[in-house]
């Protein structure tokens, strides 16, 4: 499969790329790793004139930082690099899976990065598809269009999901990204991060780039699970996904996030169902009773849209969720 | 739009030998490997990265060749399936392969003997799972993989030293 015509720069640093990305704006495009960018652009619908290469920019943007309390990954740490992270593994291992979950073997090492991950662009059986199959169908909301396959005659807007793992697991970690332009650096809550939005899933500038991801460990212990539905343990994006990051304070759920992934163009945050185990000991019951909650709450989010039965999908909330409950409660009392 | 663009210098060593020369910036690694080097023993399969076929070692780690832009092994050494045999003859890896079964279409053996190479670079002693896990990106559809399997462990063993069990 060949590519489109690009342009290729390969700035040798963070403001030099910057500055390249201000002049070009949205005509051009960052590459870190590809597995994702090079997919879409052979496929044709990835914008990608000119793509800024990062690989000189590893130095300075990879590594796994653990100071007072708080977790900091560059972004482009390789997922293996930051999956094997002795700490991060030791005190995350829900994040761990999740990024060891991403891919294959011999992608993890030298091209997947957290970054990309969390910035892979959202996902439908009716668009990462060859022009060629395409072409029976209207273009869609995401290409321009003014239909949404899946989503039928009443979608008034795209219905695509985030697929990526990373996104979802930090998300229920209530991770922040930081952010950097020409401007400075900022930082943005994965929450505001994702827009929810097929269409345009990434509330980033076009002069700006998502140069690492932090998050709080909170001072109870922490449990951490993700649970990923995919038709192959390798090699495949989730037809659904969970992640739950739990926090007992003397054996009472003191804080709890529970995230969703390919139900939602963000990462979609289950916050009403799992409330009322706050201030409560998680037994398996009120486990399995916010766990009947999600799969209600998320049911009008799903539409055919992977490649799995839709029902399927839908019956096997509950049973993701539940799965990561249970995990990340037997995490925070300090099982494995 | 595409007038404007130029080809670029690329400088890497494939296979021991330096390599220079230009490219377009959206030629990948498969094209020039392949159509510009005839080094042909890097194989396409599904063109996305999920096969695994084109894999080769770019300074040591494995990448999907149909996946990276020539210009992303600027300054690089590349490996591909045609430097694991050397003047005496074919590499470990590959003679376990042969003495296994492990090669029936052979279309996938590039990308599943550089994905082998790698692993027993890091790790001289690797158990099933650790093969199967690491060769998991790679997809082969006629042997059903116990073969290949059975071929890194031989060879595990053979660079370890030992005769495989």
């Amino acid at each position: 499969m060949q590519l489109p015509p690009m342009d290729y720069l390969a700035p040798a640093d963070l403001s030099e790329a910057l500055a390249a990305k201000a002049r070009l704006g949205d005509e051009a495009v960052w590459l870190a790793g590809g597995t994702d960018l090079l997919p879409r652009a052979k496929q044709g619908i990835a914008a990608a004139r000119t793509v800024i290469s990062l690989k000189h920019l590893a130095p300075e943007l990879s590594g796994v930082r653990v100071q007072d309390g708080r977790i900091t990954i560059g972004a482009l740490t390789t997922l293996k690099a930051a999956g094997e992270h002795p700490e991060l593994s030791r005190r995350l291992p829900g994040l761990r899976d999740a990024l060891a979950s991403i891919g294959a073997e011999t992608l993890q090492q030298s091209v997947g990065t957290v970054g990309g991950n969390l910035c892979a662009d959202t996902r439908c059986l009716y668009l990462n598809q060859s022009p060629a199959w395409r072409a029976g169908l209207a273009p869609c909301f995401k290409l321009g269009g003014e239909v949404c396959h899946p989503g039928g005659a009443s979608a008034d807007r795209c219905r695509s999901v985030c697929q990526s793992d990373g996104a979802v697991m930090l998300m229920a970690l209530q991770a922040e990204a930081q952010v950097a332009s020409p401007q400075g650096q900022r930082t943005v809550a994965l929450d505001e991060l994702y827009t929810g939005k097929g269409e345009t899933p990434l509330a980033l500038q076009a002069d700006e780039l998502l140069t690492g991801v932090s998050l709080e460990l909170g001072d109870d212990p922490l449990g951490t699970a993700y649970h990923k539905l995919a038709l192959r343990g390798a090699l495949d994006y989730p037809l659904l996904s969970a992640a739950a990051a739990l926090w007992l304070r003397d054996g009472v759920v003191s804080r709890v996030r529970v995230a969703l992934g390919a139900v939602y163009a963000a990462p979609l945050v289950l916050i009403d169902a799992v409330a009322p185990l706050v201030g409560q000991e998680p037994t398996p019951e009120r486990l399995a009773q916010a766990a009947r909650k999600a799969g209600g709450h998320a049911e009008p989010f799903l539409v055919d849209n992977v490649g799995a039965d839709l029902q399927w999908r839908k019956d096997m909330v509950r049973v993701v969720v539940a799965r990561a409950l249970e995990q990340a409660v037997q995490r925070a009392k300090g099982g494995a | 739009m595409s007038l404007a663009i130029k080809s670029q210098g690329l400088r890497m060593t494939v296979n021991g030998e330096p390599v220079e020369l230009l490219v377009q910036p959206h030629e990948t690694l498969l094209q020039v490997l392949r159509e510009r080097l005839d080094l042909t023993g890097v194989k396409e399969g599904c063109g996305e990265g999920a096969c695994g076929a084109c894999t080769v070692l770019v300074d040591g780690l494995a990448r999907r060749a149909c996946l990276t832009l020539a210009l992303e092994a600027d300054g690089c050494s590349v490996l591909t399936v045609e430097g694991l045999a050397d003047d005496q003859g074919l590499s470990i890896e590959q003679q376990a392969f042969i003495e296994a079964g492990a090669v029936q279409c052979g279309f996938c053996t590039p990308g599943m003997l550089l994905a082998s190479h790698h692993l027993l670079e890091q790790n001289p002693r690797p158990d099933e799972a650790e093969i199967r896990r690491h060769l998991s990106g790679h997809i082969c559809r006629c042997t059903g993989y116990a073969k290949i399997v059975e071929a890194v462990s031989n060879a595990a063993a053979r660079k370890r030293g030992e005769e495989p069990s």
